[in-house]
């Protein structure tokens, strides 16, 4: 379940920017990570898998993103809105 | 320099200093206890393996999980979906095929002229052409594949793979920080394996379902890369020492190339004749034992147990080290010399050692075997090998054992 305001409009670009980043972290083929998907069903959350998905938000915000933000991260949807909030 | 770049010159140090003994050390605060006897390997690897978890997290961590890193049920379900490939792969044609790749990369090789190293990317690709044609009946060069991608992917993940859990710090964090763009780029030229109208082998074809039974959790693309890194990176590597070696002891290389005229001049040109050349075979087990491309495997003790000359806690890190094994003063009397008229029943020989024992033995170790004492006997037909360099070797690891800056190598036309 997201944290995040999800009926909020989040646009495609940002959705794919948030798959972008977890296949890359994860490791998974970006075919298979579906708008819906909670990070944790994706694959195994170890501390490198989190550290390299905040170092690619703060890569894609161009900027520290806020600590207690990226710890309510639970969705694709949640990294998509997070990125969107910051490049309002 | 990380530590992961170092660790195969401390491995050789302690090949000297400490030979034939046990040695406990501290890698960024972390205990490892370095094995490099081989009594206490063959109880470790294969007399008693449920004492030890095979200790790969990183090369997990890094590069997806796989048969080479899995444990238990993980890792017996990926060793029952590849194991019978490569085992029951045809001898015959894998000959063929490694043949026709050799011929390729000799002449191109030769082509550089004015190069005074030789190129680890020729060989890299030479070792993928002929495992992706034999295993998927699919060309290299149809696929997207990038081995320079794949080679760079294992070096980031080779960086990683010293640092404890939780003791990352700026320089780990940029060096991370190249991860996710090759992994996306990896994945994406893996990707060809799933399109549609791609040649589906009966391996791809298994390869596929295990990835859509969702309840093993196995992805193609982990097992890919896996399946490169240990069959095509190994044996490149382990090409480029047996060119250095060939180079650095030329009489010997001039013994091999009287046997493999003779072989390439007969009508018998086919495995089962050139796997009979011991000295053939014999080179590439001393290349293997002198620079095993695989220098370490890690494990981890899951209970308290005696070894040799050490009593070990559970939780102890273990290292085994194939140098400093295949370097022991009591198995060989000179073991930094190549010596090509040992006999098959020598322990630490770098054609069993090398590929490690017990359970898990590297899978491809007869698939290896095969293609690189093919290419060996390709090359020697074509091409004469002279240093360009007597520098001692610097080594570096991206998960094979390297020469820094290429072995000093002129490939010359034979005339």
């Amino acid at each position: 379940m997201s944290n995040f305001k999800t009926e909020e409009k989040i646009s495609i670009v940002y959705l794919n920017k948030a798959k972008k980043i977890l296949s890359g972290s994860l490791f998974l083929p970006i075919n298979s990570i579906s708008d819906e998907a909670d990070i944790s069903s994706l694959g195994e959350l170890d501390s490198l898998t989190f550290e390299l998905i905040v170092l690619e938000i703060e890569k894609s915000m161009g900027c520290e993103a806020d600590p207690i933000a990226l710890l309510e991260l639970c969705t694709v949807k949640d990294i998509a809105l997070l990125l969107q909030e910051n490049s309002e | 320099m990380s530590l992961s770049s170092e660790i195969c010159t401390y491995l050789y140090e302690a090949a000297r200093s400490h030979n034939g003994k046990n040695i406990m050390a501290d890698f960024n605060g972390v205990s490892v206890l370095i094995v490099q006897r081989y009594d206490d390997a063959d109880h470790i690897l294969r007399l008693s393996p449920a004492k030890y978890r095979k200790n790969m997290a990183w090369f997990r961590q890094t590069l997806g999980a796989s048969r080479f890193s899995e444990e238990g049920h993980a890792w017996e379900i990926r060793r029952k979906l590849t194991q019978s490939y490569f085992n029951k792969f045809d001898r015959e044609n894998a000959f063929t095929l490694a043949t026709r790749y050799a011929n390729e990369t000799i002449s191109r090789l030769l082509q550089q002229t004015k190069s005074k190293t030789i190129d680890d990317n020729i060989l890299r690709i030479m070792t993928a052409n002929v495992l992706v044609d034999n295993f998927f009946g699919i060309k290299l060069d149809e696929t997207q594949i990038d081995m320079e991608t794949l080679a760079q992917l294992m070096k980031v993940g080779s960086d990683y793979s010293f640092v404890p859990m939780g003791k990352t710090n700026e320089l780990y964090r940029q060096n991370l920080a190249q991860l996710p763009d090759l992994r996306r780029q990896i994945l994406s030229q893996l990707s060809y394996f799933r399109q549609d109208g791609v040649h589906q082998s009966p391996f791809l074809q298994e390869l596929l379902a295990a990835d859509q039974r969702t309840e093993d959790h196995i992805l193609l693309e982990h097992e890919l890369i896996s399946f490169l890194a240990a069959g095509a990176e190994t044996s490149a590597a382990t090409m480029g020492w047996a060119c250095y070696l060939l180079a650095l002891y030329p009489e010997v290389q001039e013994e091999l190339r009287a046997h493999c005229l003779k072989f390439w001049q007969s009508n018998q040109q086919n495995w089962a004749t050139l796997s009979s050349l011991e000295p053939l075979a014999r080179f590439i087990s001393e290349a293997l034992r002198l620079f095993p491309p695989t220098p370490i495997v890690a494990r981890y003790a899951l209970e308290a147990d005696q070894l040799s000359d050490v009593q070990l806690q559970q939780g102890q890190n273990v290292m085994i080290s194939f140098i400093g094994i295949q370097h022991d003063k009591r198995l060989r009397s000179d073991p930094w010399s190549l010596n090509m008229n040992g006999c098959r029943t020598e322990k630490a020989a770098g054609d069993t050692m090398a590929f490690s024992i017990g359970p898990r033995i590297c899978g491809g170790k007869q698939f290896a075997l095969l293609e690189l004492i093919t290419f060996l006997g390709v090359f020697l037909k074509h091409a004469r090998f002279e240093l360009s360099s007597d520098d001692a070797p610097e080594f570096y690891w991206k998960s094979q054992m390297l020469r820094a800056g290429g072995h000093p190598v002129y490939v010359k036309q034979l005339t």
